[in-house]
């Protein structure tokens, strides 16, 4: 119920600031600035924090999230594939945790709608976390500290839903305010004039055509690949390629991807999917061609990467 | 019997009513108002975002909208608004309809969200296509202007600027009518300027290529972005949500009306229920005031039979602790009941005599005529008494008094027999004893009466003895006591007259020696005279001694009756007695009439007085200093004479009184009193008198002798 509440609040929250914004913004800046306040229970903030740091939710005590969702480093490992546990090899790139909870679906092909729903997912891959819930519920159920705190706020105790819900709601905490934001709230002088000559090509290159919203991009699918076939380019197709289309299989699905927020996009290196570019530049190149059907020159492609730069978030760790 | 059922059924009914009242107040308090509210605004926030979304997606189809979070937003809140329409109660008919439309509200918002999904990715596609038209249109025309020197493709060149300027305004224009001709012309633009594209330089070319594949995307995904947006705006979403309303309304109408239904019924059986209570509440008091009478009559009841049962309790103790035998019978019988006295009478304990017949106590010794006497009489419903002569249980026997009596029921028949009887054998017994105790008991009377006979003449005789005796006694003490008095006047007498002697002869020798002596013989004569009027004296007292001691013993013994004077008799008996009482305090006193003159035994009076004064004198003041007074006094009436002696001495005690008048009987048996006295007193009045005499005195009080005898009045 409680929950339940929250989210109606945190999404109450959410459209009051954008038809708030829509007022003003309607035919201004497609790209949105983050909330200047979120509501949100700290007592299950901090103890989604714990489980999200807790080794224990993996199968042999070795993984935890924040393994390949550091905190320290923008929310990812800056690893091509995640590591799970016994060394075992991802098949995709982590995407960051921060301001996930403004995606508008989980997983590169958007199999989980809610975080709640993505927090199960590494748990009980087999190449990531390898556990399960009949092997967590007994280890955090020994722990006094987590029975007192589960009680405290869930009326029946530890349970799957619950361990969901805290890291998700840990998780929705996680954003990050970046000198961008504080432009779009209207400080002219938050960012540079390179940035703001980045941010326009950025636009008139039709970037924003997908990078937009709050999260500069995560609330639409699009097909990597539109002008060219960026997988026959790159060869060597993957399961995880075909995207979306291993959601629904329609053949429209194919190679389709939910569009990564481009938030704190400087350091979460490397990009696409399949982690195969290691720097902005090619990224940009490589979108530009694929997605956009035309070549950016490099100046202007450095004058986006500017911009880009101040989608970092300034106050996180 | 058919009351109770009745009863039965009347409570199963209620139970059963207050149950069906029971379902139906919970079917009525079923019907949730706050979920329809919910359910119809939840619909109406529903219907409201879902024409958000159609707005919000015409607004990104004419760019004026450029984000897809609101589009996100809607989706994400109807999705809710979905769930939260998810029915939950299943015991309904219409939950299936329900539950239907809702599934198809979810169906047409899953195929809501995929429409929207690929709305987004195409009209990026588009807007970024359009976006980029007029920058590739101008780059193109800038590289064909430039290229005009190449005479010899002017023309074409000019031509695919022209075509290329027509080309992006046509694509303007499409875009944003609804024209469905332009796009025959773009397409026969872009055919032209695929005829053309062949004659200029590869670079221009692929220019040419690019301008042409987002025109392409312009005119395709225009028309699939319409296609997205009619579809969303023309879906049945709304209808849907329609359809739900209407299920669900139809639902709650046909619970309104079941309730209502419900409550028709709630309310009849109310007034059932109250009418029944009523009922009953009315029944109730009838029946709590016939249980009040009942519950009186039931106390009276047992008010008596408390008394009874003490009357009982008393009656059966009475019987336990009985110190006779009883014994119940049945008619035939056998005992049913024998008290404690029974048990221990003949030995036989209660549990052994019980059931028995009372012929285990037969001895043989009564005749069978006898038994037949007893049971006659108690068969005609008389009392039967008798005695049995009964054997106890050690072979003992003994006798008992029995009575036996019919015990009858209120029907007037014989029920028992009831034998109360009593252990008579030390009776039977005494009476032998005493039977022959009372034989011997004649015999000794006899015996001991004529033992008496002789013992009385025995008495007799040592009483004539006794009295002889006394008689010799009294005239030695007369004797002793005369020879005493008479011998001091004799005395005197001698000693006066031997004096007298001297002096006449001491006469005569002076006459003889002739020395007379005037003088002396003139004292000589004078002392003659004397002497001889004092031996006169003395012998004229001793005369009347003589006399009076003549007369006592004259009248005592062969005395005859004569007249005499009272007066002068008892007179002279206390003249005798002077000497007695010469150093004494004490006074005699005779009240009597000079003149009384009675004919009787003057002796005998004389010695009974004589004797009470002796006795007076030596019990009554045994102390010669006290001071005393003894009267006599004497009445003579009636030809009785009464003589009352008093003396004011010590009295008697009443064992002495007792014994008064007993011979030989005497306090002072050492100072050699005889003890005959006043036995020969009683004797005078008694025989000789034929009077009486009764003494009073107490211990201090002194004595009162009281005599009474007849005399012939003179």
């Amino acid at each position: 119920m409680k929950k339940n509440h929250l989210i109606i609040l945190l999404i109450g929250t959410l459209f009051l600031s954008a038809s708030s914004l829509l007022a003003e913004n309607l035919t201004q800046e497609p790209i949105r600035p983050l909330p200047t306040k979120i509501v949100l229970n700290p007592a299950k903030v901090e103890l989604g924090r714990q489980l999200f740091h807790d080794v224990r939710l993996s199968g042999d005590d070795t993984i935890s999230c924040a393994s390949c969702h550091s905190l320290t480093s923008a929310g990812v490992d800056n690893l091509v594939h995640s590591v799970g546990i016994r060394n075992q090899t991802g098949a995709v790139n982590a995407p960051t945790v921060f301001n996930s909870g403004y995606n508008f679906r989980q997983f590169w092909d958007g199999r989980a709608a809610t975080l709640e729903e993505q927090a199960a997912g590494p748990i009980h891959n087999p190449i990531e976390m390898d556990a399960s819930w009949a092997r967590v519920l007994p280890k955090l159920r020994a722990d006094a500290d987590y029975v007192k705190a589960f009680s405290a706020h869930y009326s029946d105790g530890i349970q799957p839903k619950n361990i969901q819900d805290a890291i998700a709601t840990f998780e929705r905490s996680l954003i990050t305010y970046s000198r961008f934001d504080r432009y779009l709230y209207g400080d002219t002088n938050a960012i540079t004039e390179r940035e703001k000559e980045g941010y326009r090509l950025f636009k008139s290159y039709g970037c924003i055509a997908c990078h937009q919203g709050i999260n500069i991009g995560g609330n639409l699918y699009q097909k990597l690949g539109f002008f060219g076939d960026f997988f026959a380019d790159r060869g060597s197709i993957t399961k995880p390629d075909l995207g979306r289309y291993n959601v629904t299989e329609q053949e429209s699905d194919r190679h389709r991807f939910k569009v990564p927020s481009l938030r704190n996009i400087a350091r979460t290196e490397p990009y696409f999917h399949d982690g195969s570019i290691p720097d902005l530049q090619t990224a940009v190149a490589i979108m530009a061609r694929y997605q956009l059907g035309r070549s950016i020159p490099a100046e202007h492609v450095d004058l986006i990467i500017t911009f880009l730069h101040a989608l970092n978030g300034v106050d996180h760790e | 019997m058919s009351k109770s059922l009745l009863q039965r059924y009347v409570g199963v009914i209620s139970g059963l009513v207050l149950a069906v009242l029971m379902t139906l107040f919970a079917f009525t308090v079923s019907i949730d108002q706050e979920q329809h509210k919910r359910v119809v605004s939840t619909l109406h926030m529903f219907r409201q975002h879902n024409a958000d979304l159609s707005r919000d997606m015409l607004l990104l189809r004419h760019g004026m909208l450029t984000h897809y979070d609101t589009l996100e937003a809607t989706l994400t809140t109807m999705n809710g608004y979905v769930s939260r329409l998810k029915p939950d109660n299943s015991d309904t008919t219409e939950y299936d309809a329900l539950l239907a439309a809702h599934k198809n509200l979810l169906a047409g918002m899953v195929h809501k969200v995929i429409v929207v999904d690929q709305f987004k990715s195409d009209s990026a596609l588009f807007r970024n296509s359009l976006a980029y038209l007029p920058i590739a249109t101008e780059n193109l025309i800038n590289q064909l202007n430039g290229d005009i020197s190449y005479k010899k493709q002017q023309d074409t060149h000019l031509e695919l600027i022209h075509i290329s300027q027509k080309l992006i305004r046509y694509l303007l224009v499409f875009s944003q009518t609804e024209a469905r001709h332009q796009s025959d012309s773009v397409t026969q633009l872009i055919l032209q300027m695929e005829q053309h594209k062949a004659r200029v330089a590869v670079p221009i070319q692929q220019m040419i290529n690019n301008l042409m594949d987002h025109a392409r995307i312009v005119i395709q995904y225009k028309s699939r972005i319409e296609g997205h947006l009619f579809s969303v705006i023309n879906s049945s979403t709304d209808q849907q949500a329609a359809n739900y309303f209407q299920t669900f309304n139809t639902w709650f109408e046909n619970r309104l009306a079941w309730v209502n239904l419900f409550r028709q019924l709630l309310f009849v059986f109310g007034m059932m229920l109250f009418v029944y209570v009523m009922v009953m509440i009315y029944r109730l008091r009838r029946k709590s005031h016939q249980l009040e009478q009942t519950h009186e009559a039931l106390r009276e009841e047992m008010v008596q039979r408390q008394r009874a049962d003490d009357q009982l309790r008393k009656l059966g103790l009475a019987v336990e602790q009985s110190p006779v035998s009883v014994v119940i019978t049945d008619t035939m019988g056998t005992i049913d009941y024998v008290n404690p006295k029974f048990v221990q009478a003949t030995g036989f304990t209660r549990d052994e005599a019980i059931g028995c017949n009372p012929r285990i106590l037969k001895s043989g010794d009564m005749s069978s005529h006898f038994y037949r006497d007893l049971w006659d009489t108690l068969a005609s419903g008389n009392i039967w008494r008798g005695e049995f002569h009964n054997r106890r249980k050690d072979g003992s026997l003994y006798w008992e008094s029995a009575t036996i009596s019919p015990v009858k029921a209120d029907s007037g028949e014989t029920s028992h027999y009831v034998a109360v009887k009593e252990d008579i054998t030390q009776r039977k017994q005494m009476e032998a004893e005493l039977k022959q105790t009372l034989a011997s008991l004649d015999e000794k009377v006899a015996l001991r009466t004529q033992e008496l006979n002789e013992k009385v003449a025995e008495l007799e005789r040592t009483r004539h003895v006794l009295i002889e005796n006394e008689k010799m006694a009294s005239l030695g003490r007369l004797v002793a006591g005369f020879s005493h008095e008479i011998n001091t006047p004799i005395g005197v007498a001698v000693g006066s007259a031997s004096h007298n002697l001297e002096a006449v002869q001491e006469v005569i020798t002076m006459l003889e020696n002739d020395r007379f002596d005037e003088g002396r013989f003139v004292t000589l004569l004078e002392s003659m005279d004397e002497t001889a009027k004092l031996t006169l004296a003395n012998l004229r007292r001793a005369a009347n001694m003589v006399h009076g001691f003549k007369r006592t013993s004259l009248d005592q013994s062969e005395e005859k009756q004569r007249v005499f004077s009272v007066r002068d008799t008892i007179d002279d008996v206390i003249r005798s007695f002077q000497h007695a009482f010469k150093n004494t305090g004490i006074e005699i006193k005779l009240i009597c009439d000079a003149e009384l003159r009675v004919e009787s035994y003057p002796g005998c009076l004389d010695q009974v007085i004589g004797i009470l004064l002796s006795n007076s004198r030596t019990h009554a003041f045994d102390d010669d200093t006290q001071a005393g007074i003894i009267s006599i006094e004497v009445t003579g009436e009636h030809r009785q004479l009464s003589v009352v002696f008093k003396d004011n001495g010590i009295g008697m005690d009443e064992l002495v009184l007792s014994k008064l008048f007993e011979p030989f009987f005497t306090t002072r048996r050492g100072a050699g009193n005889s003890g005959l006295g006043l036995y020969i007193c009683y004797n005078l009045i008694t025989s000789k008198l034929a009077g009486s005499v009764t003494c009073s005195s107490q211990h201090g009080q002194g004595a009162i002798f009281t005599i009474s005898f007849p005399v012939v009045n003179a």
